[in-house]
């Protein structure tokens, strides 16, 4: 159900960053759009680069960064050109925030939740503390906790309770994108639930948009109306969830889907052999072709480009292009 | 838990220690240490060294207090050596005489061509007689001059004649000089000055070539053999001490002495408290409790105190000092961090897997703990070493060390003593202090390159 | 089913941890982690245990090896009473069952390699005398698990290998003894959504060929269905529903598994147009539970008796036990 107006833009967006092996490529040609209450699914396994997207789109970047280049339109305005200090003013945490993996793990264990949850508002838009508490207490109860759990100190809530108050804390700038990375990794299955069922909730009710990364695709099609697959720091796949949950085209989409346990169908499911690329010298071409069934010459020669095979849906693999 | 690895055992160590160039300087004067430990233990061995050190007699012919050689650099002038003028070397002649005695003379000569004055004149006499001879001594300078010196009669066939302490001698030199020059001279005639000044107002050495003439009456079976020493006012590499002792093998045998016991401390106590910090963490209970509190009791003891009251009670060795030193230190602090690990240890899955799979708790505390606490405990160990080599050097100093043996301590004690640093002598503190900063410093940046393997956080430091 | 072909027998098994309350305090609380559980396992048989954090699934996992030992109730292990046998008494049992860890990259000790990692079973329990015929017993391990060229794997460090990989290790490490039992604690949740299957299916096929015992602990109920022949469905230290894997995931019985059938995200992309229902709230704390369902504060079918007293396990149909007073009348 989205509204038709882009509120996120990125093109071309790469990471690399050093390390004493070499350098690591953790993302390239990075393109995709966000409009308004769209819900983007980030997936791929781990070390694929779908958190450093995440923390990319923030400018939380590592130490040892290398190549940070690219163009991120927000609401039409190139961010990346950007000094650090109005970057920091005007984006992060102000229009995209973000509820990190193990959100819940940090909180800082000497302040009360309440007053963690208030800071952002204090730090960005110089909210009165008394008011950024308030403020934060509403909140709190919008994510299903009463309100004195303000007072309460993070060992005193559960995990699931301290991921709603990540949550909270993500909202109370008022942002229009809310980036998730892996919000409910460590969260029982009924919290886990339970917390997106909340996630929906105030998605429609603010109406935010959210980029959704996980390694998950049965989690991922609870919120998610678009799709981008990630193998090796590049977008493979990039379609709706519609077409993608019934007809994904990517082999390695193929080899995710088919390796989720099903519930309901009585598909037996398969694995994909192999294990991921490093990203400090990933395969020459397409850089799936060494655990791909498909795999022929072209493959291993030169690395495909985003080849559109259907309305919004783009495909990085020679089985859809020229060649066969 | 860190994955952080250094795999390779000793030689990836090694290699990762000497990227360090401050460690390759620890390293490099460790081994000169070892080299010279090796060395002095193989040349002297310790009893004889002991021995030595503890005999006047082997250092007789050495000057009393004497500078270390290279100081004449600078000086700017050539000091004075110790010659040894042996009396054997020399033209003699001798006459029978009537009653069957015989006249001798011996002269023997040297030549003297340094720019100071000797320290020492001593006559080291070894003869056999029946009756106790008298001898004439005359003193012949470079510029003809006779001196008559002394006519001394032996008191026993090893008698010493001390030329520098007779007075009359200098008072008479004293007035020679008076005469000669034609007025009080500028400095103080000493028996050294009066035999080998220029004959001027200021202190100037005649040099060129000397004589001294004996004279005697001896029996028909007497021997008559002397030795002329004049005593230099340097010697050899390190000098010597106020009992004529070389310096120098104090400094030798002073560095497998500080060396093994730093190393023995430093290791006993490091591998005893690692083990008493392991079962306090690994067992808990009763027992953590029972060494957690002799920890917190050893932690307000004080410790030197109690070591120089050991040390005035009891009978001093350095191996009971070693021995109370270590046992004073296993309790230390230390054992709080080793139990921390110990306990975080315990909680990692792989020693639950470990006890699913049978294995007994020996087993865990020897294979799967202590090979982890290990490494983080070296870097310590060895830094641990000079503390341990000042403590053996401060207590020697303080007169508590091992009597007998010859360390940088023992040296340092012996130069307060004797008032080291009144007497300008200041070689005799300085020689030993080096050789005790030289090592703290090779240990001291060994440990530093260790602890910035271990913890690469202080890479960054 | 005659207990001569009963691998391990569960008489309500209790295991409860202590908690002092200060140091002069004499009154003495519990954390009921496992209250009363009672099932059997035959030869060659795999289990699931399911159940969300907190629901004593681990703890009883550990019970069964016994690393805990119990406080009340029996295990009985091929027949013999093992429940209060003393650990020195148990070198036997640790060859028979053997343990797999959630955390692949915990599980070894990172100075240890692949090769001595799977050498120490072998040293322990002496076995196996020669180092020829260690080696050859590593190898073969190694190569049950796929973990080939052998040589490659076996003289490398664990944080050289991927969480796949050393899984494969820890899967390797627990058959080298030739146990009869496996108990297998979440061993695929901290890997890759794609690397688990490949897991499970590794150990079900090692199952099924060496007739090994497998009791799969697991909060993901989906991996259930291809892997165990039975299932069970813990929750606040009880077993809510017991029956076979297929009838549990057809026809589940107790509102607590069907809510988690319910929670349990398939991918299809109509889910997120809608709002699942699932009860709200957290599971209780197992300190002095109160005597009733502990199910019944977040029960959407909750009344008067489940809040007054615990059911017992009712057969509702054959062979499938419910613990809910819903299924009273059978």
């Amino acid at each position: 159900m989205s509204s038709g107006k882009t509120v996120l833009s990125v093109r071309d967006l790469k990471l690399y960053y050093r390390t004493r092996k070499g350098i690591v490529k953790a993302l390239e040609e990075i393109n995709f759009d966000l409009e308004k209450e769209d819900v983007l699914a980030v997936v791929g396994e781990s070390g694929c680069g779908k958190s450093t997207l995440a923390r990319a789109l923030v400018r939380v970047l590592p130490r040892n960064i290398h190549t940070y280049e690219g163009k991120v339109f927000l609401n039409g305005r190139n961010v990346m050109e950007l000094d650090e200090e109005a970057f920091r003013r005007e984006v992060r945490w102000k229009k995209i925030s973000i509820v990190f993996q193990g959100a819940m793990n940090s909180f800082n264990p000497v302040y009360k939740i309440g007053q963690q949850v208030a800071e952002p508002l204090v730090i960005h838009d110089n909210v009165e503390k008394k008011e950024a508490l308030k403020k934060a207490r509403q909140l709190i109860e919008l994510m299903g906790m009463p309100g004195v759990f303000a007072e309460r100190y993070p060992f005193e809530l559960s995990g699931g309770m301290k991921q709603r108050a990540a949550i909270a804390m993500a909202l109370i700038t008022n942002p229009e994108i809310v980036i998730l990375d892996e919000p409910t990794s460590a969260l029982d299955v009924l919290t886990q639930a339970n917390i997106i069922n909340l996630l929906k909730r105030i998605k429609n009710e603010f109406r935010l948009s959210y980029i959704f990364i996980t390694h998950d695709l049965g989690l991922a099609s609870e919120l998610a109306n678009k799709v981008a697959v990630i193998y090796a720091g590049k977008i493979v796949e990039l379609s709706s969830a519609d077409v993608f949950y019934t007809e994904p085209k990517h082999p390695y989409s193929r080899g995710l889907i088919a390796s989720v346990p099903t519930l309901t169908t009585d598909r037996k499911p398969e694995f994909i052999s192999g294990a991921p690329p490093s990203l400090i010298d990933p395969p020459s071409g397409c850089r799936f072709h060494p655990r791909c069934r498909f795999a022929w010459d072209k493959c291993s020669a030169e690395e495909p480009g985003m080849i559109k095979v259907g309305e919004d849906h783009l495909v990085r693999c020679w089985l859809y292009g020229d060649g066969k | 838990m860190s994955s952080s690895k250094r795999v390779g055992g000793l030689k990836g160590v090694l290699h990762e220690v000497l990227s360090y160039k401050s460690a390759v300087i620890g390293v490099a004067i460790l081994l000169f240490l070892i080299v010279l430990s090796v060395y002095t233990m193989v040349t002297i061995p310790l009893p004889e060294a002991i021995q030595a050190w503890r005999s006047s007699e082997a250092w007789s012919r050495n000057p009393r207090n004497a500078q270390p050689e290279w100081v004449e650099i600078f000086y700017g002038k050539k000091l004075p050596r110790t010659i040894i003028v042996p009396l054997k070397d020399a033209d003699a002649t001798k006459v029978l005489l009537e009653d069957g005695r015989l006249a001798a003379s011996w002269t023997v000569y040297f030549n003297y061509e340094y720019d100071d004055f000797p320290s020492e004149i001593v006559i080291f006499f070894n003869s056999s007689y029946s009756e106790k001879p008298a001898v004439e001594i005359y003193w012949i300078r470079p510029d003809g001059e006779e001196v008559f010196l002394k006519k001394h009669v032996l008191r026993r066939p090893d008698d010493r004649l001390y030329l520098s302490n007779d007075l009359s001698l200098e008072l008479r030199l004293e007035g020679l000089f008076e005469n000669k020059v034609g007025g009080k001279p500028s400095f103080m005639v000493t028996v050294e000055k009066g035999l080998f000044a220029e004959y001027s107002l200021d202190p100037r050495v005649l040099k060129g070539r000397y004589g001294i003439r004996f004279e005697t009456t001896l029996e028909k079976n007497d021997v008559l053999n002397a030795e002329v020493v004049i005593y230099g006012s340097v010697y050899g590499l390190a000098g010597t001490d106020h009992l004529r002792r070389p310096l120098l093998i104090g400094l030798l045998w002073g560095t497998p002495i500080a060396m093994s016991f730093g190393l023995t401390s430093a290791i006993l106590t490091t591998v005893l408290s690692l083990i008493i910090g392991t079962i306090s963490g690994w067992y808990g209970g009763k027992i953590d409790l029972v060494i957690q509190r002799i920890v917190e009791i050893n932690a307000v003891l004080p410790f030197l105190p109690i070591l120089i009251m050991l040390t005035t009670f009891y009978r001093i060795d350095l191996l009971i000092i070693l021995l109370s030193v270590v046992v004073l230190s296993i309790f230390s602090l230390g054992i709080k961090g080793t139990r921390i690990l110990v306990m975080q240890i315990k909680s990692y899955p792989y020693i639950e897997a470990a006890q699913a799979y049978g294995a007994s708790n020996m087993r865990l505390i020897l294979f799967y703990v202590i090979p982890k606490i290990l490494p983080p405990v070296v870097p310590g160990m060895i830094s641990s070493v000079p503390g341990f080599v000042f403590l053996e050097a401060g207590l020697s100093y303080l007169g508590l060390g091992d009597p007998f043996l010859p360390t940088w301590g023992k040296i340092i004690n012996d130069a307060q003593t004797n008032g080291a640093f009144y007497k300008g002598m200041y070689y005799w503190v300085l020689e030993p202090a080096f050789m005790l900063i030289l090592t703290s410093i090779a240990f001291a940046l060994i440990g530093m390159a260790l602890e910035k393997i271990v913890n690469p956080k202080l890479k960054e430091l | 089913m005659n207990s001569d072909t009963r691998l391990l027998e569960l008489e309500d098994l209790r295991k409860w941890f202590e908690i002092r309350r200060g140091f002069l305090s004499s009154r003495v609380n519990y954390v009921k982690a496992v209250d009363g559980v009672t099932f059997s396992l035959e030869e060659g048989k795999a289990v699931s245990l399911v159940g969300e954090s907190g629901s004593g699934k681990t703890t009883l996992g550990k019970t069964i090896l016994r690393l805990y030992e119990p406080n009340g109730g029996r295990i009985l292990f091929q027949g013999k009473d093992i429940t209060h046998t003393k650990v020195k008494d148990l070198k036997w049992y640790r060859r028979m069952a053997s343990l797999v860890q959630q955390d692949p990259f915990g599980a070894f000790a990172s100075h240890f390699t692949v090769f001595r990692a799977l050498e120490e079973p072998l040293l322990i329990h002496n076995t196996v005398k020669s180092r020829e015929e260690r080696a050859e017993r590593v190898f073969k391990a190694l190569e049950e698990v796929r973990l080939t060229p052998v040589e490659d794997f076996a003289y490398k460090y664990p944080h050289m290998l991927s969480g796949g990989q050393l899984q494969r290790v820890a899967i390797a490490r627990a058959i080298i003894l030739e146990p009869r039992l496996i108990v297998a604690d979440e061993p695929v949740s901290m890997l890759d959504a794609s690397v688990r299957i490949e897991i499970l299916t590794l150990l079900r096929r090692l199952q099924e060929r060496l007739r090994l015992g497998v009791i799969y602990i697991t909060h993901d109920l989906a991996t259930t269905r291809f892997f165990s022949e039975s299932a069970l469905i813990m929750y606040a230290g009880h077993v809510m529903e017991k029956a076979s894997t297929q009838e549990v995931l057809r026809n589940p019985l107790h509102p607590y598994t069907k809510a988690l059938l319910i929670a349990t995200p398939d991918p299809n992309p109509q889910n997120r147009s809608r709002f699942k229902e699932v009860p709200p709230g957290e599971p209780p704390a197992l300190v002095d539970p109160p005597k009733n369902c502990r199910f019944s504060p977040r029960c959407p079918r909750a009344f008067d008796k489940c809040f007054k007293e615990e059911p017992p396990e009712f057969e509702a149909a054959p062979g499938h036990w419910v613990k809910c007073w819903l299924y009273e009348r059978s």
